[in-house]
């Protein structure tokens, strides 16, 4: 199994041979996914709006993140005879 | 008298992933579409759910593929989810086990009830097999062991609400 040197180094040779930009575009990727797991985390904590959500996130995903809290909410109250 | 389900792959596979499949158990009888049954035998998962529970699985076969395309046409699902919209048209009374939010969806609309892996596991602390703690557990397994793409504030949320008039609370 290729290791994370590994990776750096084929992705580097893909692309002229260049490990600065392969980190730079990782930090970069890395950073906007990490962004985005904290935004989910904080439109389900109250503490950014819906609007705010859908900017960052998008229309589908905050649909879908409302979708899914709903399910897992009425999942809960079936569960315990509650619904 | 528990309640009879029909089954999606989700709640079978992410419940099997983290070794927790024996609350199924708080249904009387899960039936599976064939198609289902390829996914998860695909998958790894179908040996070790059949052999734990073999009087708890009904393998139904599925629609025929002119059903299936209608189905998919009409809600963007993959041909197993079709089957399982199709086996829960002919049994419109039982409860429907799903992780897909676009399967269940699909068959909220057609006034099914539909439950996810939380629901299981909420109707098993329910029905005494786990206290609340062992329940949150298997919920913080779920996210963090399983596949099942679930957002930690969500499943939080969902343990919150459990602590809320639970038996055991």
């Amino acid at each position: 199994m290729a290791t994370l040197r590994d990776k750096i180094d084929v992705l580097a040779r893909r692309q002229g041979g260049d490990e600065s930009v392969v980190l730079e575009q990782a930090v970069e990727l890395g950073v906007e996914q990490l962004y985005r797991i904290e935004m989910r985390a904080e439109y389900l904590r109250g503490e950014i709006t819906r609007e705010q959500a859908i900017e960052i996130l998008g229309i589908e995903e905050v649909d879908d993140l409302d979708y899914a809290h709903q399910a897992a909410m009425e999942d809960v109250a079936w569960g315990l005879r509650r619904g | 008298m528990a309640d009879i389900a029909i089954s999606d792959t989700g709640p079978l596979r992410h419940l099997a992933e983290i070794g927790e499949h024996g609350v199924l158990a708080v249904f009387a009888r899960i039936i599976i579409p064939q198609l289902v049954v390829r996914e998860l035998q695909f998958q790894g998962f179908w040996v070790t759910l059949a052999a734990a529970m073999p009087r708890l699985l009904t393998v139904v076969p599925g629609p025929g593929v002119d059903s299936d395309l209608v189905l998919l046409s009409a809600d963007d699902l993959d041909s197993a989810d079709a089957a399982v919209l199709a086996v829960a048209s002919d049994h419109p009374a039982h409860t429907v086990l799903t992780d897909d939010l676009a399967l269940r969806r699909a068959l909220k609309r057609r006034g099914h009830t539909v439950i996810g892996s939380l629901g299981i596991v909420a109707r098993a602390h329910e029905a005494g097999m786990l206290d609340l703690t062992q329940a949150d557990g298997v919920l913080d397994r779920l996210v963090d062991e399983s596949t099942l793409y679930l957002t930690r504030g969500i499943v939080d949320d969902a343990k919150q609400a459990m602590r809320q008039d639970s038996p055991s609370a």
